[in-house]
């Protein structure tokens, strides 16, 4: 009795969170189909007029465009790193390993104009030109910390029991990684690719120092705000973005239903 | 069986395994750190760098009225952000993992964190639309007749910082509760429901200790950048809201004063570090109880 | 999971092939500006001449544009306000420009030119300028309370005030009202009176603005009944149909700031297409662009007259008979003192 109480209560409050989670982005929509340039209450009016400006901005576009390419980079890089250490820091033991994690741990703690500003001077000593790519470098470096802590948390406590099974039935290590292990630690890595994909779509200080001629999306809005008759442009972009990703979703899983009606399988625990 | 031969393998597949990340970081890392720590012992005179050794910069750092408030009101700003994003996530973070079926869980993960891929300076924006004078709130409380003015309070003060903060964080601090939650072996559940624990008793006796390293890097991922965020006191803190990360920036900015922002990001760094010490000391303490 | 990942990656690949061919620019010549300056309304001329726009890189606040370039970053024109010129002069960053490949250097405005003259050579082509007054919500606020400046510290309008988040704005205001409109020749007496202003101020201040969109929203909602504003605000708002409106003409007088590109020294490519640059922006269809469609003035004072006064005012750019600040570059131990005054100030000390 008491638990479906409980869990009454619980539903309650996922409700009332998931409106506070969504509040901005509930008005992002409003606000880009708002005839008006300023973003505040009383709305003016109907109008398209920002969708169809977004289209025709190309160097939002583009910068958009780089920004999702380096977020999806980084958080792939970032996570097979943050693997690594996480993996190092909750299972072995070693010499140095305070110093090693700490060091791998600094970003979170730096302000980013300093990361940025060395990241430069560090980049250009080495030889690289500013593109893209020194932003992503930069990233990983960010969303390192971020990687090793989440996946830190699913590796820890992690049962020895079923490695040391798959082992003894003569799987290799690398084997048992990747059957056993990884699959246990799925929901840490689903997590933690997530965190730095969000983290990298969002930066802009590392990502003004680090980029050469082609602009990143948060890069780019920093600077147009100093203009008010551009931010609704920007906003239907966000709705955009944000419409786009929800579809994308919606789609995954419909297909994911289709999917499992064709096997006839119940998909089990696990993520994805 | 020689113990100690196993302790050295041991060691060593942990730094190898560790050294691609450590490598990284280190390639990138050292010089920017070496950097800042000989920067802050210098003094700078406009655009000209004096490289004799000093302390002046640490004595202003720890001395100065202003950097000492600044940095307690950010200390006590990132400890409400973090405590408040901690307790409104794990609820969050609990339902995911025990409430939804295990098809629906990807599609909830990425429910949380897509209102996150819109720029976070848009969402400041809107924020502010929320909060405002005749905001989304403030225009319905008076539509209701709950108030005949509009609530002030509500923005350009520290407040408004920690609700942005916290709204911004929350998805950070979900997901390692959710990991770690995620781990939990729901049989020693039902054998605590068998030896008869209460559903709290429960919580608190399995639930929480096993929850324990989630909300541990819920914590410091929430605590630790919260520190260094200058761009949010300035965008909703009001006249009141500046804090310890503004200061650091104006001098290695405008204020041509490179050193002691080099001495104040290293002086927040070490307590924010220190802070983290004792929370994890702290932790370590209670799971030992707990066992 | 999969699925979504395809899906994914194939919108977007596509995407990204699709803007990245057809946005290929011009790589001779790499301009370091302000995010949205690359608007082809400002150098048709060059687009013609060269039958391409030239390659842009953005920063969003001047001092990071500054950090970039003194660590090394490559462009071959940027775009400094004039606070930040000499700085960047004295940092090596720029070179001298050569006014004899300028084809209107006679009609640039004399003051803002001459500011910029160091050991007989210019350093910056004064481009952008607009004024900074006090703006007031004209359906809230009695036309009265708005004639002098000290309505900024009168406890009537206490938590109604917003001031711009910018120390040269900040203390232009500060000057004007402690009596003094020339800070090219200020005392550190000036200077305390001015911060000793601002600390009253600061008692009404609501919020200190940080850029155009951000104000608009606070005096939209009225939320901020009165600021220290830039031209374009007003002008961009009652185009809106609020009725916010610009009183330049204050007893104690307004301030003007301009901004201007300069040829850096580092440069990647020749000067030969920096210049056609210049002279592009300097055609008169680019001044009458900037000042109908940005509601900024333009440095080439020769065709800004050909405009009329009734434009120049109705944008908030006329010329006026009280105090003018002009924001020229000063004694920079002064101007360190006001930023960490100001500092001081906004942190409530």
């Amino acid at each position: 009795m008491a638990k479906t109480k409980q869990s009454r209560y619980l539903v309650v409050y996922i409700g009332i969170f998931l409106v506070f989670l969504y509040a901005p982005a509930l008005l992002l929509p409003i606000f880009s189909f708002n005839d008006s340039t300023i973003v505040a209450f009383p709305l003016s009016g109907f109008t398209l007029a920002w969708f169809i400006e977004v289209f025709k901005t190309e160097p939002l576009l583009t910068a958009a465009l780089n920004s999702l390419l380096v977020a999806v980079i980084t958080s792939v890089f970032a996570t097979i790193f943050g693997i690594f250490a996480a993996r190092a820091s909750t299972r072995y033991q070693f010499p140095g390993k305070r110093g090693i994690m700490g060091l791998i741990m600094v970003p979170m703690v730096l302000p980013e104009i300093i990361i940025g500003v060395s990241l430069l001077v560090v980049i250009l000593q080495l030889g690289f030109n500013l593109s893209l790519t020194t932003i992503i470098l930069g990233h990983i470096l960010l969303c390192l910390p971020f990687c090793t802590a989440i996946l830190s948390a699913g590796f820890q406590g992690l049962d020895k029991s079923f490695e040391e099974a798959s082992q003894d039935l003569g799987r290799s290590r690398l084997e048992t990684f990747w059957y056993i292990t990884l699959p246990l630690v799925m929901p840490a890595i689903i997590s933690s690719l997530l965190i730095s994909f969000t983290i990298s779509l969002d930066e802009f200080i590392i990502a003004f120092f680090l980029s050469g001629t082609e602009a990143t999306l948060p890069v780019y809005i920093w600077g147009q705000l100093r203009f008010p008759t551009r931010i609704p442009i920007i906003l239907a972009l966000g709705t955009v973005l944000l419409l786009v990703s929800l579809t994308l979703l919606i789609i995954a899983e419909y297909f994911r239903r289709i999917g499992a009606r064709k096997t006839g399988t119940e998909v089990k625990g696990g993520l994805f | 069986m020689n113990f100690s031969f196993i302790q050295k393998i041991r060691g060593q597949s942990g730094l190898i395994l560790v050294s691609p990340p450590f490598f990284y970081a280190l390639l990138l890392l050292a010089f920017p750190l070496m950097g800042v720590f000989a920067l802050s012992f210098w003094t700078q005179d406009y655009l000209e760098l004096n490289r004799d050794f000093t302390l002046d910069n640490y004595r202003e750092a720890w001395t100065g009225a202003i950097y000492q408030a600044l940095m307690l009101r950010s200390l006590k700003i990132s400890i409400l952000v973090t405590l408040l994003t901690v307790v409104l996530a794990f609820p969050v973070a609990y339902y995911i993992s025990f409430h939804v079926s295990p098809k629906k869980k990807p599609l909830w993960i990425f429910l949380i964190t897509i209102p996150f891929w819109t720029s976070y300076l848009i969402r400041i924006f809107l924020w502010k639309v929320i909060l405002g004078f005749n905001g989304v709130i403030n225009g319905s409380l008076i539509g209701i007749g709950f108030i005949d003015e509009p609530l002030k309070f509500l923005l350009f003060n520290q407040g408004a910082i920690v609700v942005t903060l916290s709204h911004a964080w929350i998805p950070f601090a979900i997901l390692p509760i959710y990991v770690a939650l995620e781990k939990i072996d729901r049989s020693l559940l039902e054998a605590s429901e068998d030896l008869g624990d209460g559903p709290v008793r429960r919580f608190m006796r399995v639930t929480l200790p096993l929850a324990m390293p989630g909300i541990i890097a819920a914590t410091l991922i929430v605590f630790i950048p919260t520190i260094g965020d200058y761009v949010t006191p300035k965008l909703v803190g009001g006249p009141n809201g500046l804090l310890i990360a503004n200061m650091i920036e104006v001098q290695f900015k405008k204020a041509n004063n490179a050193p002691l922002g080099a001495a104040l990001a290293l002086s927040a760094m070490f307590i924010v570090s220190a802070i983290a010490m004792v929370f994890l000391w702290f932790n370590r303490k209670y799971l030992r109880q707990e066992q | 999971m999969r699925t979504l990942f395809l899906v994914s990656i194939g919108l977007f690949g596509g995407f990204w092939l699709g803007t990245t061919t057809a946005y290929a620019a011009d790589e001779e010549l790499v301009i370091f500006d302000w995010s949205a300056y690359n608007d082809p309304g400002f150098y048709q001329g060059y687009i013609e001449q060269h039958g391409d726009e030239p390659t842009f890189s953005f920063f969003g606040e001047e001092e990071e544009a500054f950090q970039k370039l003194r660590i090394g970053f490559e462009a071959d024109i940027s775009h400094p306000c004039s606070q930040s010129v000499s700085k960047w002069h004295e940092a090596g960053l720029l070179d001298p420009l050569q006014i004899d490949r300028i084809e209107r250097w006679d009609q640039v405005n004399e003051t803002m030119k001459e500011a910029f003259k160091i050991d007989g050579e210019y350093y910056l082509l004064p481009a952008d300028w607009g004024t900074t007054a006090l703006a007031y919500r004209a359906d809230l606020v009695p036309e009265e309370d708005v004639q002098s400046l000290h309505v900024f510290v009168d406890p009537k309008y206490a938590g109604k005030v917003s001031i711009a988040d910018n120390v040269d704005d900040a203390y232009a205001l500060a000057y004007l009202a402690t009596g003094v409109s020339d800070w090219t020749s200020v005392t550190e007496s000036d200077l305390a009176k001015a911060s000793a202003w601002l600390r009253e101020a600061h008692k009404n201040v609501r919020d200190y603005w940080q850029d155009g969109a951000g104000l608009s929203q606070l005096m939209a909602s009225g939320e901020v009944l009165i600021a220290w504003a830039w031209n374009e605000t007003p002008v961009v708002m009652q185009s809106e149909g609020h009725d916010v409106r610009m009183n330049r003409l204050t007893k104690e007088g307004s301030s003007t700031w301009f901004c201007g590109y300069v040829d850096l020294a580092n440069g990647p490519n020749d000067d030969s297409k920096v210049y056609d640059f210049f002279n592009a922006w300097f055609e008169p269809r680019s001044v009458e662009y900037i000042v109908n469609e940005w509601g900024y003035g333009h440095g080439n004072q020769a065709e800004m007259d050909k405009l009329g006064s009734e434009i120049l005012v109705e944008m908030g750019l006329g010329p006026i008979n009280v105090p003018v600040l002009a924001q020229k570059p000063m004694n920079h131990e002064i101007r360190e003192q006001m930023i960490a005054e100001f500092e001081l100030i906004k942190a409530g000390f």
